[in-house]
Formats: C-alpha cells, structure tokens, sequence
C-alpha cells in the first residue's frame, strides 16, 4: 500500500517537472501547429467576430497557382542554393584551416564561430553599413550599382545571400571543428605515410570520414535557409518597390500576418513551407545517408 | 630494401625529455624489435622514422640518407599502427590499394598487386568487406597487407599484436616472422611484451625512460645483459635481483650465505640470479612464500627476501612451502651475476 503510495508521489514529481516543459511546448508548438490547420481549412472573416466558413483545400489551390506564391518559392530555392553549399563548403575549408596547431588559432577559431551566436539583427545592421550607397563600404570602394544593391532585382538576393551565408559559416565551422576532433588522427597519419599529400588526405581520407556532418550540416542548413526573413525584412522591407525578388515563402507568411492579415494565406504558404521542407529533409536523408560512412 | 639509423636521436615535448640521444643503426633486411615498458619512447622513436614527429635534435637516416625534413609521403616507409588505422570507408580491397593511388601504376596493376597482399594474408575472400565487418585478427592482417603492398623500403610495426586474443597472438607472431623472411624488408618492431620480443627479433633494441640500455640478438641479452634493467625485463620470469653483499667468496644476505661469489671485491651488490637457478634449501636465506602459480608441468613459487621478491622455478611435483610459511632460498649454477646497486651496471 505504502508503495503504491510512493510510486503515486514519484509520478506526481515526475508531471510537476516536466510541466513547464509541456506547457511551453503546447502553447507555442502544439497548439499554433493545430491552429494553423484549422486556418488552412477555414476562410477568415473580414471583421473579428464574424463567423468563419468551412473553404476545405480551396485557399491551399488558389495559392499553388498564385505568381506571389510561386516568385515566393523560387526566391526561397535560389536562397537556400546561395547559402548552403557555399556554407558548407567555406566552414569545413576554415574548420581544416583552423585546426592546424599554431599559435593565436585560437582567436580565429572564436572569430569564425561567433558569426553563428550574431543574431540576424545585428548582422544586418553590419552588412546595411557595408552596403548604404550614401556612407557605405562597398560605395566607397566603388562598387555602386544603379539601382542600389537592396533594391537591384539582380544584387538584392545576393545580398540577403551573403548574409545568411556569413552566418551560416559560422555554424557550419562549428560542426566541421567539433568533426574534426573526432577523426582519428592514426587514420590521417596512415593516409600520409602511404603517400597521399594534404590535398590527397583531405579529399580521400577527410572529406569521406566527415561525411555525417556534411550531411547533417547539409540538412540543418537547408532547414534554417527555408525559413529565413529577417534581413529581407530588415534590409528591405515589405513597402520596397522591389520586395518582390526577396520574398521568400517566410517573409510572405509575416507579411500575411502582420503587413496584410489573411491568415488563411499564411497558414496555407505555412503548410506549404512545412511539406517542401519534409520533403527536402527526406530526400537529403535518403541521397545523402547512403553515401554516408559512419565510422566505428 | 634500406638500412634505417638513429644519430644522436633527442626529442622533447615541451620541458619533458622523451628521447635521450638515441644512437642506433638497423642493417638491411634485420628484424629489429624496440622492447621497454610502456611510456619508454619507443613510439615516438618510430614516428620520427615515419617522419610524423620530427627530432629535437639529431638525424633519421634512411639508406646513409639524412631524411628528418622529408614529409612522411616521402620516405616510402610502411607503418602498422596498434590501432590498425585502417581507412573505415574503404573496403578492405581498397583500404590495400591506397598507398599504390599514390603512385604512377595502372589500374590492372594496382589490381594484381591487391590480390597477391590480399592472397598472402588470407584475404582473398574479405576484399569486399568494410573494416567494420572484419574481426580484429582480421583487422590486423588488412594493415600488414596494406604496409606490404608497395614493397617499402621499411617496416614500422607499433605493438600490432596488442589487440589480438593470446592464441592468435602467438600465431600472428610467427606469420609475421615468416613474412618478413619471405620479403626481407627491414624491420622495426615495437614491443613491450619481451615474450615477443625474444621470440621474433634478429636484434632487440632495450629501451626504458628514453634511453637505450643494451642492443644485442635475443640469447645475448638473455645471457649477458648489460644492468639490472636489461636483466630484470628480459626473460620470462625476469631474472632475479636480490640486494647481497660480498666478501670472503661468498654473496651474503645479512648473515647468510645465499650462494658462492667472487673470490675479489666486497661491499654491497645486486645479484641477478634466474628463476630456475634458485633453490629451496634450509642453510640458504630466509625467505617468505608470498604465493605460488601452477603453470603446469612447472610451478613459480613467489617468495620475499627482505625488501626484495623473487620468482623461484621447480617441477611441479617438488615438495615446496605453503604461502605465508617461511623457507631458505640458494642461488645456483653459473648464472649468477652481480651488478652495481646504485647505476645498475653489470659487475662481473
Ligand atoms: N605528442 C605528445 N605530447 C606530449 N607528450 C607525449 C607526446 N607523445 C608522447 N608523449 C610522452 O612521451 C612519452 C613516451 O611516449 P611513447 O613514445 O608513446 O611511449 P611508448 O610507445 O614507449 O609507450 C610518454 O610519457 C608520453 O606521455
Ligand atoms: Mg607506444
């Protein structure tokens, strides 16, 4: 009976531990995850309080063959091409660079990773300095272009790029050091002895062995350029003539909740970003994991 | 094929002395074996052969060529690490075939190459497997099979048998031996198991604390090490050292006799004495039984003279004491030695 009684108490303690946990996750992940299906299925009223109508796939259709939505689409595709490979590619060069064992690496180590920690505010106010066409850098080394970079429908997206590639580098360095460690040294040694150079080692010896984490940076970093907003937001902005070339699928939700509520679009582009995203994801896993070689 | 040389080796990491002036020369075709216990340098001293560590100070010579600055890849050494290091993505076929990328040889060749290493070690039917899916004896023979592929000009083995089961461990020795042989490369292999050491090596090279103590043929340093140490690690039991003094032709613990001695010199000594040339014998010392291990046909009895322990060798059926009982020890026969107590150097 006692025991019984114990074993009440210890569940007792276990849901009481876990509630801010859960009332977190529900508030702020379950219930808007449900929220959003039943604003994908219904048409919002114009008035608050007016009743809503059952619109079944209607809104999600109208969407898939709108030109907003699928400029929006191509602009997140041409994004996330920008920044990921290049991500991965520059941050696995600075992570090999940066674990060489000489003096002060250290400081460069920090300097790479810290762009991972800036939030997108602050790179954004970096990169708007760069590129004012009054007082910028890139005006005064002479780089100016007509329209200015932010509004250029050609330089614009790069710009949004760059940025999210400067802090997307510092995550993919993050990964790419923390793989680094963990290689066998032997292996890399052996690799040397029987010949390979540097470059030899590398393509042949680390590349391979790091494979998990390029494709685990891989996927993170496709996931996180899905949903990029912040520097079109803050660079550019929704009233920009131009807006249109950096309206990703994210920005286009904020926009559809903030700037020009219709919740129903929001939701529907919403569902729309989460299946392209699931769907990335899968094949990623599926493509890359057979390549992959776990070593043991 | 190459003679390999140690001149005035030092190596340092930070303020810790690792190597101490290491002067040794391998001949051409020798099976060398670097024995000491571990922590001595016998690791570093092959990785500065390799070329993954450079020396301090002093020359790695390779044929009568200095080669300290060449990079590893240009040394055309071959090296069996103790933890194989095989490529894990690689099949085991390709894992053999990787130091032959590295050269200007074609693909039929390269082929025909992996298949004669693979066949030597029994690998034939593995080639497709990936290191994972191999055993660790397995293991073991892609790295030799991968070292002999390219026929080096040497062969650096760090301790490869440590990971193997005591069964096959005996096996691989003398495949490993009879491999050698058969391709008459020179040889470098590190050991701190002297059972291995004196059974595969032309030469042992002793090492302890950074610095060489003796380098001689197996039957040299059994017989006539050059100090305590070489005497104490080598052989199985290691040999006796009991802390006795001289005079009057007779080696003494306190007031016992424990054996006769040199007729000349007197004052304190260090008498090595072998397992099998001590015997139970009420004149000879006092001496406690602290154990005894059955070995079989023969029996180790464990015993303390003093401060020191002894190993004593007899037939299993001889009568001996029961542990904790108190016995008298004698030394015996011609091998007995003495050595200075203090530096360790061999006296007689
Ligand atoms: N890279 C290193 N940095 C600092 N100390 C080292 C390094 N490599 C080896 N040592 C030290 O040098 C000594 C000899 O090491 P090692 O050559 O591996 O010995 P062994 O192979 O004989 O066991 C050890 O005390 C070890 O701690
Ligand atoms: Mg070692």
């Amino acid at each position: 009976m006692s025991r019984h009684l114990d074993r009440t108490k210890e569940a007792g303690l276990a849901y009481l531990l876990i509630a801010p946990a859960l009332v977190l996750a529900v508030v702020f992940i379950i219930y808007p995850f449900m929220r959003n299906f039943s604003l994908f299925l219904y048409h919002a009223p114009p008035y608050p309080g007016l009743p809503s109508h059952f619109a079944g796939l209607s809104q999600f259709t109208t969407m898939l063959t709108s030109s907003t939505f699928l400029q929006g689409l191509g602009a997140t595709l041409l994004y996330t091409v920008i920044v990921v490979p290049t991500g991965v590619l520059l941050g696995l060069i600075l992570a090999v660079v940066a674990h060489q064992k000489l003096k002060g690496m250290a400081i460069y180590r920090t300097i790479f990773a810290t762009t991972a920690v800036s939030s997108v505010a602050v790179a954004a106010v970096i990169f708007g300095t760069f590129m004012n066409p009054v007082l910028g850098l890139l005006p005064w080394l002479g780089i100016n272009p007509n329209p200015p970079i932010l509004q250029s429908p050609t330089w614009a997206m790069l710009a949004m790029g760059v940025i999210g590639l400067w802090q997307f580098m510092g995550l993919s360095f993050i990964l790419f050091s923390a793989g680094l460690q963990s290689l066998p040294e032997e292996v890399l040694e052996a690799a040397r002895i029987d010949g390979a150079s540097e470059v030899g080692v590398f393509w042949r010896v680390t590349v391979p062995l790091l494979s998990p984490t390029i494709f685990y940076a891989i996927t993170v970093g496709t996931i996180g350029a899905m949903y990029t907003f912040g520097q079109m937001d803050l660079l550019v902005g929704p009233y920009s003539a131009q807006y249109v070339h950096v309206n990703t699928l994210a920005y286009q939700i904020y926009q559809y909740v903030v700037t020009e509520p219709n919740p129903g679009l929001a939701a529907c582009i919403s569902i729309a970003l989460f299946i392209i995203t699931a769907v990335i994801t899968f094949v990623n896993f599926r493509f890359l994991e057979r390549r992959v070689t776990y070593a043991n | 094929m190459a003679t390999v040389a140690f001149r005035s080796v030092a190596k340092q990491f930070g303020d810790k002395s690792v190597l101490k002036g290491l002067d040794l020369e391998i001949a051409d075709g020798e099976f060398l074996v670097l024995l000491g216990p571990s922590g001595c340098g016998k690791t570093t001293a092959l990785r500065m052969v390799a070329g993954l560590e450079s020396p301090t100070s002093g020359e790695i010579e390779i044929d009568g060529v200095a080669v300290t600055d060449l990079p590893p890849r240009e040394r055309d050494v071959a090296m069996v690490f103790q933890s194989y290091a095989l490529y894990p993505h690689l099949s085991v076929a390709k894992n053999i075939e990787f130091p032959l990328r590295q050269t200007q040889m074609s693909k039929a060749e390269r082929a025909a190459k992996v298949t004669e290493a693979a066949t030597m070690l029994g690998l034939a039917d593995l080639v497709h497997r990936k290191p994972r899916e191999l055993s660790g004896g397995q293991r073991q023979r892609v790295a030799l099979a991968r070292a002999i592929v390219r026929n080096p000009v040497c062969f650096l083995m760090d301790e490869p048998l440590s990971n193997l089961d005591a069964t096959l461990r005996a096996q691989t020795r003398s495949d490993i031996v009879t491999l050698q042989r058969r391709l008459g490369t020179t040889t470098i292999f590190v050991t701190h198991d002297q059972v291995e050491a004196m059974t595969m090596g032309d030469r042992i090279a002793v090492m302890h604390e950074g610095v060489l103590q003796q380098v001689g043929t197996p039957t040299e340093l059994f017989f006539n090490p050059a100090n305590a140490f070489v005497a104490g690690f080598v052989g199985n039991p290691g040999m006796n050292l009991i802390h006795a003094a001289r005079g009057d032709g007779e080696l003494r613990v306190g007031e016992q006799s424990l054996g006769a001695g040199p007729a000349t010199g007197t004052g304190p000594v260090l008498v090595g004495v072998r397992a099998e040339d001590l015997v139970l014998d009420p004149s000879g010392v006092d001496a406690t039984c602290t154990g005894v291990e059955i070995l079989g046909a023969e029996v180790h009895l464990l015993c303390s003279i003093g401060e020191d322990h002894v190993v004593v060798r007899q037939s299993a059926t001889a009568p001996r004491p029961g542990i904790g009982e108190a016995c008298g020890l004698r030394a015996t026969g011609n091998g007995v030695l003495l050595f200075d107590p203090t530096s360790g150097q061999r006296l007689s």
